[in-house]
């Protein structure tokens, strides 16, 4: 016990830097703003839940809001839930993601960064819609370099891979108890992409769909620095 | 208010320095304090006496980094009171930590190699930044701003399970990097 005691009263005095990087405290905003965010974000959070999987669960210690709590971690042999703290994306922050390409028929429903509770962006997230797909997608914007950690893991049912432009992409098709998901993934530039299917489709409409979001948006980019305070 | 208007009124040695400090870091401190004491009325003591510290202590100290400050004063302060209170009173947080410490104790190497307090430190600094950046947060907020597996759950969105699972394989991190130098504690 004295060396466990010994090395509890070492940690007392690590560095500055490591103790701030760990010590997160929540944004400061205007009430009007957070009421904004939270309006907008319930917007978000209610548009999901209509289409998507299972009910999203609310984490009663955020003031801001909650995206879901499952299907957001992704590579080809595991599917990983856990809980993101969701933050409505500015205007400025969804321009810098996606410049001019608010057009031709797909619309971008909601738009969301999340985080871990200290304050790590973990993703950014847009939901796109478009009457042709019959439903909503929604691209992952997840920078590689961030370690996520899984939870939930479960093993594909059908996994079938195509090339879309200069990409190939990866659909992944998981069956649990909330039901079938379904979701596609490539890596550029150091970020992943992943398409989550939020409506039901089957592959070949997701392929359809992705299809059609990575033409519009052949350049999205996201810099994970434009989030960093 | 800014932290070096806070200093500066300690330095000017008026009383509302106390009053700011409270105002802008008294949860912070009483949290620290209260994780490691489990304990209302020893955690507000301690609370008490560090701004009594901060007092004594600025000036001649002008701290560069006045939150980190502070932390380490109320566990310095709580470890004190926990010390000796600890015969007498169960500080049931305090031994679940020490506990999980005792697990990084490297059994092997000789009483030349024991390092000394800040050799460990410094050494921690090391590990700690030989870390993935998820892992080093969730070590520094178990074991320094002493979060309960639950509550960190809750930050990191995983059940409590795999947290202290995730913190588990850290400490065993810890145990082989210093077994790895022959380092005893």
């Amino acid at each position: 016990m004295n060396e466990s005691l010994r090395l509890y009263r070492s940690i007392t005095y690590i560095s500055d830097e490591y103790i701030e990087e760990a010590g997160y405290q929540k944004k400061q905003k205007p009430f009007w703003n957070r009421w904004i965010s939270v309006a907008a974000a319930v917007f978000i959070i209610a548009a999901a839940a209509a289409v998507i999987h299972p009910s999203p669960t609310v984490n009663e210690n955020n003031d801001f809001a909650i995206l879901y709590n499952k299907v957001t971690e992704y590579s080809p042999d595991i599917v990983s839930g856990f809980c993101i703290y969701g933050e409505e994306l500015s205007e400025a922050e969804l321009a810098a993601v996606l410049p001019d390409k608010l057009e031709n028929g797909i619309k971008v429903r909601g738009a969301a960064k999340g985080y871990y509770g200290w304050g790590e962006l973990v993703y950014v997230v847009i939901e796109f819609q478009s009457d042709k797909w019959d439903g909503m997608v929604s691209l992952y914007l997840r920078d590689i370099n961030a370690e996520i950690y899984s939870d939930i893991i479960i093993e594909p049912t059908k996994i079938e891979t195509t090339r879309i432009g200069d990409s190939e992409l990866t659909a992944y098709e998981y069956t649990d108890d909330g039901g079938t998901m379904l979701w596609a993934e490539f890596e550029r530039d150091g970020v992943r992409y992943v398409f989550d299917n939020n409506s039901g489709l089957d592959i070949e409409e997701m392929k359809t769909a992705m299809e059609d979001v990575i033409s519009r948006y052949a350049d999205v980019y996201v810099d994970f620095s434009i989030f960093e305070n | 208010m800014d932290d070096n208007k806070i200093i500066e009124l300690y330095w000017q040695r008026d009383e509302s320095a106390i009053a700011e400090t409270t105002k802008k870091y008294g949860r912070f401190c009483y949290s620290i304090a209260a994780n490691i004491l489990s304990n209302s009325a020893d955690a507000q003591e301690c609370v008490n006496d560090v701004y009594l510290s901060a007092w004594n202590s600025i000036p001649p100290q002008r701290p560069d980094n006045f939150r980190a400050w502070l932390g380490k004063v109320v566990r310095n302060t709580a470890l004190n009171i926990w010390n000796k209170n600890h015969a007498q009173k169960r500080y049931s947080d305090m031994e679940q930590f020490l506990a999980e410490l005792d697990e990084c104790v490297p059994s092997t190497g000789s009483t030349d190699d024991r390092l000394e307090e800040n050799d460990l430190t410094e050494f921690l600094d090391g590990w700690l930044g030989s870390l993935a950046r998820t892992d080093r947060i969730l070590f520094v907020r178990r074991y320094w701003y002493g979060d309960s597996v639950k509550s960190l759950a809750g930050k990191c969105g995983m059940s409590a399970n795999k947290t202290a699972k995730r913190l588990y394989i850290i400490r065993q991190s810890l145990k082989t990097a210093l077994e790895k130098e022959g380092y005893i504690i």
